[in-house]
């Protein structure tokens, strides 16, 4: 079964899935959004991955916290020191 | 922000675009702004402290080692992020951050845009480009849209990165493992932040191409960590 070939709650999982972008980001209107939550209600496959690709995208978010390891920092202290001198 | 937008830490820094803002930061600074443009926000619990980074490469350009000194504090953390997007290892992103931070120190001085954010990510990718190592490897080709919700899980049991340690490996090799047009925008709308319009000039490609590659990044970047989780599995 492919993404294009099946239809729920007047969406293909296809049409679904490429909102899940604009959705993640908040983004979508309102017309949008009734209708991916229309379908992902009815649509097992499209929930699961809805909730996959939201994981994801907040996996990546969170790769903005961190930080440069402590040693290439303190090199990098080390070598602008050097250069200032 | 937008409702419906999955959490993010309250510690990360968020690019903001602002009308004029007046704040005190810590005892020593007070920064007076006409306008809100080149400030990097931090919230924490204390509201919102504005840091004009763009006052940081003054004084460092008048030789202010203490400017210097802060601004290693604020913005090693993005420039580290943006050297190891663009250079693809640690080793050639270490180099690239300690070229990244001369060249500011050497061209502060004739730093004169509106944003000093944008003008040392753009000091740091460069860099970054330029150390980057080439590995041996398939070239990235067009795939139909079908063919990559597939390979990102679409219809497939979901699986779980593994424990802590490992799923932090698993999403830096998969990040590595994008072409440098998905790891760009990645890097700059999803781990910095930067909002949509801003990513799109900073790519120098119109918003909507930028949401359309931005969508396909991100489905490649799930299809790359599920084959590592594969190959970690064996």
């Amino acid at each position: 079964m492919l993404p294009g070939e099946r239809e729920v709650g007047g969406l293909r999982c296809a049409d679904a899935l490429a909102l899940l972008s604009e959705w993640v980001d908040g983004e979508l209107g309102e017309g949008q959004l009734a209708l991916l939550r229309a379908h992902v209600g009815g649509c097992e496959v499209c929930a699961s991955f809805g909730a996959q690709f939201s994981a994801a995208v907040t996996s990546l978010r969170a790769r903005g916290a961190t930080g440069p390891p402590a040693d290439v920092s303190d090199r990098l202290r080390a070598r602008l020191a050097a250069e200032s001198g | 922000m937008s409702s419906g937008r999955p959490a993010v830490p309250r510690t990360v820094a968020r690019w903001a675009w602002g009308a004029g803002v007046a704040v005190g930061f810590g005892a020593t600074h007070v920064v007076a702004r006409s306008d809100g443009r080149g400030a990097c926000t931090e919230a924490g619990a204390g509201g919102v402290r504005v840091v004009d980074e763009g006052s940081l490469l003054i004084r460092v350009g008048g030789g202010d080692r203490g400017a210097m000194a802060e601004l290693v504090d604020r913005v090693q953390g993005p420039l580290w992020r943006v050297c190891l997007a663009w250079a693809g290892d640690d080793g050639a992103a270490e180099d690239a951050l300690q070229e990244t931070f001369i060249a500011i120190l050497r061209h502060a001085r004739s730093f004169h845009g509106t944003s000093a954010r944008a003008w040392m990510f753009q000091i740091a990718r460069n860099a970054a480009r330029r150390r980057h190592r080439r590995r041996a490897g398939e070239p990235a080709r067009f795939e139909g849209e079908e063919a990559l919700a597939l390979r990102a899980g679409w219809g497939a049991d979901p699986f779980e990165l593994a424990a802590a340690g490992e799923s932090e490996r698993v999403a830096a090799r998969a990040l590595a493992a994008l072409d440098d047009d998905d790891r760009a925008v990645l890097t700059l709308r999803d781990i910095e932040g930067l909002p949509g319009p801003e990513v799109a000039a900073a790519l120098a490609i119109p918003l909507a191409v930028m949401k359309s590659r931005l969508h396909r990044a991100r489905l490649r970047w799930m299809a790359a960590a599920r084959a590592e989780v594969g190959d970690v599995a064996g």
